[in-house]
């Protein structure tokens, strides 16, 4: 019976030992495949050390310029040199599909926009909010009047109302106002609309 | 070790960097890159104040820290050089589509007059540079065992110490390495007895 190929290979490299490798040594004898496959392994080793090739002139050199080197002091290593997962990230390929990479940067402007308050949904509601959500359930708004006096401006205009800042908590001696702007100019054209019903 | 001035590290350092150099430059297959790995490791000893029992532990520590560093060396460039790879292909293949079709026949029988002397010679460097090239090719655990093994004479206990792995793990290494190598031979034409 043969010995498995691994002995072979270690029996090539002197890793068997005695009494086994004699034994080994006697079964290549009668065994012609056996030691055609430890003739395989020696020509491969010959082979490789044939392909060796490193001069011993420069090897000299190197080590000299190593050892100065190392007297200068550590070298410099980048960062991402440093730390082997880094490295690997630098350099290597990601792929990504592309609908994944729409989805992911539609999630960024979302979330990015959203921490900086661009969609409005802030946690003490602005202007617009309030116009919107406080205005009608108010008893003392004065939103008839706001209507009333848009309606007599001129149609073809577009206008900007600016509620009041505090409608909701107005300060003591102030009386909060709409002011209404002329869209083209950017000028106040219609102002003074009391918030809290003193219009009339 | 705490300072590259003192005997001690002499000692070391001119026992072991040429064989680490070696051993560097066959896992790299380049010398520039090969000398920074082992001024690193040489530098780690000193910075990390390392203490061994015996030179030889000093040089067991000393040929891990450069194979780990010559096999990261590596496994960057592969990553490099496919990265390369990847855009040239993309840019033949559309020089390609684009050119008009190429003139034939005229180089093919260029080579028909060689000297058999100097095409012999060819074909036994050829056949060495082969064998380089598929050991290069070996997966980083079975190719550091064969150069451990095949250039630096070392016994499969030493390199069961550098490894950090038992000596039969590093003879079924040692072997496996042996027969990827010959696959690839017999897949590139090769034959080897």
């Amino acid at each position: 019976m043969c010995p498995d190929t691994t002995l072979l290979a270690a029996y090539v490299d002197g890793e068997v030992p005695s009494p086994w490798d004699e034994r080994i040594e006697e079964h290549l004898h009668e065994c012609e495949q056996c030691r055609a496959r430890v003739a395989q392994y020696r020509g491969l080793s010959a082979r490789l050390r044939e392909g060796d090739r490193i001069d011993a002139v420069r090897l000299g050199a190197s080590v000299a310029r190593v050892r100065a080197r190392v007297a200068a002091g550590p070298r410099r290593v980048a960062l991402l040199d440093r730390i082997p997962a880094l490295a690997a990230l630098g350099s290597r390929r990601v792929s990504v599909p592309l609908p994944l990479l729409a989805a992911s940067l539609l999630l960024f402007v979302f979330f990015a926009g959203l921490g900086l308050g661009l969609f409005g949904f802030r946690a003490h509601g602005g202007s617009a909010l309030a116009l919107s959500t406080k205005l009608p359930v108010s008893g003392n708004s004065n939103i008839e009047s706001l209507v009333s006096t848009l309606s007599q401006t001129d149609p073809s205009q577009f206008v900007t109302i600016q509620a009041p800042v505090n409608m909701l908590r107005p300060a003591a001696n102030t009386t909060p106002v709409y002011v209404i702007y002329n869209a083209a100019d950017q000028k106040p054209t219609i102002t003074a609309i009391p918030a809290q019903g003193e219009a009339k | 070790m705490d300072d590259q001035n003192t005997p001690e590290f002499d000692r070391i350092f001119s026992q072991n960097a040429e064989l680490l150099l070696r051993i560097a430059v066959r896992i790299t297959n380049d010398w520039e890159s090969a000398e920074d790995v082992v001024q690193d490791a040489f530098s780690k000893l000193i910075e990390k104040r390392m203490r061994f029992p015996s030179d030889s532990d000093a040089r067991f520590w000393l040929i891990r820290v450069v194979k780990n560093g010559a096999i990261n060396w590596s496994k960057r460039k592969v990553r490099e050089f496919k990265a390369y790879e990847h855009w040239w292909n993309a840019e033949t293949t559309q020089a390609r589509t684009s050119a008009t079709a190429a003139p034939g026949g005229e180089d093919q029988n260029q080579d028909a007059g060689t000297d058999q002397s100097a095409e012999h010679e060819i074909l036994m460097r050829e056949s060495a540079e082969e064998v380089r090239e598929a050991l290069m090719k070996l997966p980083e655990k079975l190719r550091v065992v064969l150069i451990l093994k095949e250039y630096e004479g070392m016994n499969y206990k030493e390199i069961a110490k550098v490894l950090g792995i038992t000596e039969g793990n590093v003879k079924v290494r040692a072997f496996r390495a042996r027969e990827a190598l010959l696959a690839q031979m017999k897949a590139g034409g090769s034959h080897v007895s």
